[in-house]
């Protein structure tokens, strides 16, 4: 599999230089506005959108029908894509985190409580589209899978936007935190199911 | 033993199906798959690889079932693709590392000899490869994991006669080594004539005939003559007939001919087509 994560890592460092600017602009602002924790979700979400895209490629320049002849089974095809989307993913949230601990130490604002909120919701915005996602299109492939993407995506800036108001106005009417662990738990569960899930998907379906 | 084994394959599409395919390929051969566009030779391809369940029969691969453990036989099955399928973006010398870590075979070294002999950048970006660039490194890539079977794809299609013809080489070369063997399809018949020891010829997702080539050029042969000419010929002689301003010409079983009669021999993409044509008719 050590080949698989090669070519992908070969890949989003050729495609995905956008990506890398983008997380800094919102890096950069998130660093100056003062509901700081609305634009860390957005790096999250991209890089759990990464593989994704990595898919959308593949199948454009038809390596999905290739590495069929290598010697990977269907398992572990899908598996690399778990697998990177992990590793980006929780490699975002550390960036995130290292950065808004900064700023907090700077600003002197710094609470415990709060990072560990924090934190445990930019893993679920890391984890969770690519485990919505990822089934549906081992299922139907990219292009079907990307009507499931946009919808995806409205509905994830809705609830950020949700979330984000609710942060600036002090959390008066649901405890964020609360909202924070049920996402957590969430993405604990659903990533392994959504992880089965694709690789039966995969399993059955012909290339 | 057989390279390729495969017994009553069937595999059903809404459109299209692949019927009751038999065939096998002796080790240290080269068979061709021929057949018009949408014959069935990519789905034959394939089902060998185990892309798409087929719906019945069986296929062995260098004595193994597709079926089990297909990972394993993979280690010994290069293939190249009509697409080829490399990464745009990525390099000779990173598919070469990607390789690397996929194929427990892998030799650097020949592969950096393919390359070389291919004349193959190794830092350029496979999008900036010309065609027959990019179906170099297909195979390269195939043929340096010390494969025991290549299974090529149209593997020639789209590249110019001088390309082709060295590709070809490459191929003659291969089967040296009497435990190698090739699987190659193509609808460029004239190509395949030229190193393949066998034919199979699908029509339609029927295999019409699959023969050893040389005993296909024994058995038939072409003639030119008038209708009256042709009537005094037995039916069961002759297998298809064409009419131009000239007069006929037909293919005919040279044992079931009488001896006066001139027949030239017949090359393998005109016996294709009067086979596919009279398959049409039937």
């Amino acid at each position: 599999m050590k080949g698989l994560l090669l070519k992908d890592w070969y890949c989003i460092k050729n495609y995905f230089r956008a990506f890398l600017i983008f997380d800094i602009i919102f890096l950069i602002v998130s660093c100056f506005s003062e509901g700081m924790s609305f634009y860390l979700f957005y790096p999250c979400v991209f890089s759990s959108l990464i593989s994704m895209s990595l898919l959308s490629y593949e199948e454009q320049e038809k390596w999905n029908v290739y590495v069929q002849t290598l010697p990977y089974s269907k398992a572990q095809l899908v598996s690399t894509k778990y697998i990177i989307s992990l590793l980006i993913g929780l490699s975002t949230v550390f960036v995130c985190t290292f950065v808004q601990l900064l700023m907090s130490i700077y600003r002197q604002t710094f609470d415990i409580s709060t990072m560990i909120n924090l934190i445990t919701t930019l893993v679920s915005c890391s984890t969770i589209p690519a485990a919505v996602l990822l089934p549906f299109i081992y299922k139907f492939g990219v292009t079907k899978g990307r009507i499931a993407y946009y919808i995806i995506i409205a509905l994830l800036c809705a609830i950020l936007g949700v979330v984000g108001k609710i942060d600036q106005w002090s959390a008066a009417l649901i405890p964020v935190s609360n909202i924070d662990t049920v996402l957590f738990v969430l993405s604990v569960i659903v990533f392994p199911l959504s992880w089965l899930l694709s690789v039966k998907f995969y399993q059955k379906r012909d290339i | 033993m057989n390279a390729i084994e495969i017994k009553n394959l069937t595999k059903s599409y809404k459109d299209f199906s692949l019927n009751d395919l038999t065939l096998s390929l002796p080790q240290g051969c080269i068979m061709s798959l021929v057949g018009e566009n949408g014959a069935g030779k990519s789905t034959t391809i394939k089902l060998i690889l185990d892309m798409v369940k087929r719906d019945r029969g069986t296929i062995f691969l260098l004595g193994k079932d597709n079926q089990e453990n297909m990972r394993l036989t993979k280690e010994e099955i290069g293939v190249v693709l009509d697409d080829v399928g490399i990464s745009e973006c990525l390099t000779p010398v990173q598919v070469g590392n990607i390789m690397k870590y996929s194929f427990k075979n892998w030799n650097d070294k020949i592969y950096a000899r393919y390359l070389n002999a291919f004349s193959l950048p190794e830092t350029k970006k496979f999008k900036e490869f010309s065609r027959g660039m990019k179906m170099k490194l297909g195979i390269a890539v195939a043929l340096s994991h010390n494969p025991k079977l290549l299974i090529l794809d149209e593997a020639t299609s789209g590249l110019d006669p001088v390309i082709r013809d060295e590709i070809l080489d490459i191929f003659s070369e291969f089967t040296r080594d009497e435990t190698h063997s090739i699987l190659i399809s193509s609808h460029i018949v004239s190509d395949l004539e030229k190193i393949c020891d066998y034919i199979a010829f699908l029509h339609k997702g029927n295999l019409l005939l699959c023969e050893e080539k040389d005993a296909l050029k024994e058995q038939y042969g072409i003639i030119r003559c008038t209708a009256e000419q042709l009537a005094a010929l037995s039916p069961s002689a002759i297998y298809g007939t064409k009419q131009n301003a000239y007069g006929i010409e037909a293919v005919i079983k040279r044992n079931e001919v009488p001896p006066n009669i001139n027949i030239s021999p017949i090359d393998i993409e005109q016996l294709f087509v009067f086979m596919a044509k009279e398959a049409c008719v039937k």
